[in-house]
């Protein structure tokens, strides 16, 4: 028992340490005006829209995409799991070069679609929730097949035979049954599409207030002035821990 | 349980210990240098000199490090990091267009035009800082639709098609895809070099730096359209 | 005839083959039983649309519901057919109460009126009302089944089905449960039928029995058609015993066929008694002496079990004995004729139904 103890202790301290130190330099004084100046108000908004805009898209195309997953049967169905995963392997950054060939202006489909209402999406916030979506889906595709697969056939066949048509029974009894690892999977998505940086700056760009969120305003204030840098890290920080502390057990599952 | 402890540290030991070889100089410099010092014979690491200046204020094991601005370098040298620093080389900027040109861009007041894809390094990186200084002096109000963290990025996407036009450094784009900036509208880099005190191998290291001011790098460096001092 | 089932059901699942025929009427409650495996429940799902057929049809009530010839299947929600899943199968997210207005509310009921009806049907189905609002992971295994059986009663189906509806219950609780499932399946006006391997509890609840073993069906008849003429291990095993259904007044068992038993028991009201048939003697004339039981009947049939003979005594009420091959040569029972039935009150072992 005292190995399992050491070694989680080490695995604890190598997750919070880098925090704490974080904090022990941040410029504590002027955190305010650093906090609530226009570029973090903006980087702020952003990062906070973005990582939304890009749940609800994979909610809206990944929810199904488990489905099919988990229940359909066909051939290459192994394939297509392992291309779901693939974003999650590659490097944002090769990820956002992909999207660019097939959104960018002279990409597979932007070329042709690019004088579409909304479109083209290179340096626009669309392609920010575009760039982010594309990083975070699988985590949330992943956990909502387990979810599915875990799920017992019977309680949607007890549906049918009350006369429950197909889409109401997923409405009331999959969806409620698979939602805690449903919510698991929306809390790592939306935490992935926060953080995320690589395929973010590659596809969309970084200008204040429409494609430079958080971690793109940290990366430039870095060097230049490394306090607005810290304060804006540990606004990050705060945003996610609040939302993950908010949404443990009752959605999780734990306690 | 020893077993795998050990195994953990000597992989660490291992990862720890990648880098060159007794006798190879390191060399960090800016992202801008990165054809004309492929063959100068050393190990290199190229970055926006925001991030060389980190990494040596961080205490990075590297032998020599050549940035793209004076203020930069600056830095270095009031935190007593390096040695006296010398100039090698000048770059100016100069407008990246799509290959044919065919948005038709002839001079920076063409940049101000509506609907034109106008990417720009960020100010906190030096190509960024001038290219705002040369668009200022010239009066021109460029609205980017991004101002990327390196200058290599912005040539990217002009080359790539994504952006109709951006203001880069001359090195970073040949032409035709290139639209110069008359000197008196342009600014002047400079370049310097300098031996980081903390270098394990202060002999290869000065050895690099000579040959970098001496003819084999001067020829380098010309050739990729830098200006020499 | 109306509201009638009538299925013939070709399934195969794997190694099993399925291919049986099955006709009920509202009229009465059928058991489907069998041995573990022979296909029941198979037989079940895919008269609720659960399993698709590969041969076969299936017309309730006059409405063809699947036809594998003409490519007709009505879907699972569509078939006025409800189950009653072994286990219970209750929604877990859903209270005792929302989890019986279920069916109603998905068939486009109000939520108020959805609530209040099926508080009627938990209140019918004995479950107490302080457990309207649980979940049903805080439900005993009876108290579920009640719950189950309300969920699927109201969806008012024109076809009941229960799988095992008693499996999941602790023997303590069994009695009261088949007491309750017995009034409800009773009142149902929908063609009822009960798929369990217990035969004790499909002599309790039903009125026909249709056996199948192997995929196949072995034996369809009444109860006592079945159990006094075996044509299978299984019904023999089955048969191997004497159950008789009825009420206790008293010291006397009125059993439903209208003739009466004097038992000693402290059970009143209505009861099974259980009678082994080597508790029974055969004579030639009436018995004198202390058993109080006796009648007098025909012998209908013989036939050997194991070293015993096994006797079907034609007579009010019919009973199965057992004696000696050499017991029975000497009351020349071959030979037909009266034999009377004598059974001491003390071997008639009674127990609440």
């Amino acid at each position: 028992m005292r190995r399992v103890t050491v070694l989680a202790a080490v695995a604890g301290a190598v997750m919070v340490l880098p925090l704490l130190g974080l904090l022990q330099r941040a410029p504590w004084s002027t955190m305010a005006t650093e906090l609530t100046s226009p570029g973090a108000r903006d980087a702020l908004r952003l990062s906070v829209v973005c990582s939304l805009g890009a749940l609800t898209v994979a909610l809206v195309f990944g929810v199904p995409l488990a489905w099919i997953l988990a229940r359909a049967t066909f051939p290459g169905r192994s394939v297509l799991r392992a291309l779901v995963i693939l974003p999650m392997v590659l490097p944002p950054v090769v990820g956002g070069v992909g999207l660019l060939s097939v959104f960018g202006r002279r990409g597979l489909l932007g070329a042709h679609i690019g004088s579409w209402p909304g479109f083209p999406l290179p340096f626009t916030t669309g392609g920010v929730i575009l760039a982010q979506a594309f990083v975070a889906m699988p985590f949330l595709v992943i956990a909502t097949e387990a979810g599915l697969r875990q799920l017992d056939r019977r309680y949607e066949e007890a549906a049918a035979t009350l006369g429950a048509r197909p889409w109401h029974r997923f409405r009331t009894v999959t969806l409620p049954l698979v939602g805690p690892s449903l919510a698991a999977g929306a809390a790592l998505c939306w935490a992935r599409a926060l953080g995320e940086f690589g395929a973010t700056v590659t596809f969309a760009g970084s200008l204040p207030g429409r494609t430079r969120t958080l971690p793109t305003a940290i990366y430039a204030d870095l060097q230049v002035r490394p306090e607005g840098a810290i304060a804006l890290s540990i606004l990050l920080l705060a945003v996610a821990l609040a939302v993950l502390v908010a949404l443990r057990g009752r959605w999780l599952g734990v306690s | 349980m020893r077993r795998v402890a050990g195994a953990l540290i000597s992989l660490l030991l291992i990862a720890g210990c990648a880098g060159p070889g007794r006798g190879e100089v390191t060399v960090l410099a800016a992202a801008s240098l990165a054809e004309a010092f492929a063959d100068l014979g050393a190990s290199f690491s190229f970055a926006g000199s925001q991030q060389l200046v980190a990494q040596v204020e961080a205490g990075a094991p590297v032998d020599v490090v050549a940035t793209a601005d004076t203020e930069s370098m600056a830095r270095l040298v009031r935190a007593g990091l390096v040695d006296e620093p010398a100039e090698f080389a000048r770059n100016r900027l100069a407008i990246a267009v799509e290959p044919g040109n065919p948005r038709r861009i002839a001079a920076l007041a063409d940049l101000d035009r509506d609907g034109l894809r106008v990417v720009l390094a960020d100010p906190s990186v030096p190509a960024g800082r001038y290219a705002r200084d040369v668009l200022d002096r010239a009066g021109v109000r460029v609205r980017p639709v991004s101002l990327e963290l390196d200058v290599k990025a912005v040539a990217r996407k002009v080359a790539a098609g994504e952006a109709d036009a951006a203001v880069v450094y001359a090195t970073d784009v040949r032409p035709p895809a290139r639209v110069e900036i008359p000197d008196p509208a342009n600014v002047i880099a400079s370049y310097p070099v300098a031996v980081v005190r903390s270098t394990a191998n202060r002999a290869g290291a000065q050895a690099f730096v000579d040959r970098l001011l001496g003819p084999p790098g001067r020829r380098a460096l010309a050739e990729r359209g830098f200006l020499l001092p | 005839m109306n509201g009638a089932l009538a299925a013939d059901v070709g399934v195969r699942l794997g190694s099993l083959g399925l291919d049986v025929t099955v006709d009920a009427s509202p009229e009465e409650v059928v058991a489907v039983v069998g041995p573990n495996g022979a296909g029941k429940t198979t037989l079940l799902r895919a008269l609720a649309g659960l399993t698709r057929l590969d041969r076969g049809r299936v017309t309730l009530g006059g409405s063809v519901i699947d036809d594998v010839a003409l490519a007709v299947r009505v879907p699972p929600e569509r078939r006025p057919v409800a189950v009653v899943f072994q286990g219970s199968v209750l929604f877990p997210h859903l209270s005792a109460l929302d989890n019986v207005a279920y069916g109603m509310r998905a068939r486009g009921a109000r939520r108020a009126d959805a609530r209040r009806r099926a508080r009627d049907w938990l209140e019918r189905v004995g479950l107490g009302a302080e457990h309207l609002e649980s979940r049903p992971a805080h439900l005993s295994g009876g108290q579920a089944q009640r719950v189950a059986l309300a969920r699927a009663l109201a969806t008012e189906p024109e076809l009941l089905l229960l799988d095992e509806p008693l499996s999941a219950v602790d023997a303590g609780a069994k009695g009261q449960l088949r007491r309750m499932l017995r009034e409800q399946l009773a009142g149902s006006p929908a063609v009822r039928l009960i798929v369990t391997h217990d035969p004790v509890d499909a002599m309790a609840l039903a009125d026909r029995l249709v056996v199948v073993e192997d995929g196949r069906v072995t034996q369809d008849g009444t109860l006592v058609e079945v159990t006094t003429r075996p044509r299978s291990a299984w019904v023999a095993q089955l048969a191997g015993l004497n159950l008789f259904r009825g009420r206790v007044d008293d010291t006397n068992l009125v059993l439903d066929g209208g003739a009466a038993l004097t038992v000693a028991t402290d059970v009143r009201g209505p009861a099974f008694a259980l009678v082994h048939p080597r508790a029974v003697t055969l004579h030639r004339s009436r018995p004198e002496g202390s058993a109080r039981n006796a009648w007098s009947g025909e012998a209908s049939g013989m036939h050997l079990q194991g070293d015993r003979m096994r006797v079907q005594v034609d007579g009010s009420p019919p009973i199965v004995a057992e004696v000696t091959p050499a017991g029975a040569t000497e009351l020349r029972l071959a030979e037909g004729g009266p034999v009377w039935v004598s059974v001491k009150a003390t071997e008639i072992d009674v127990y609440p139904g």
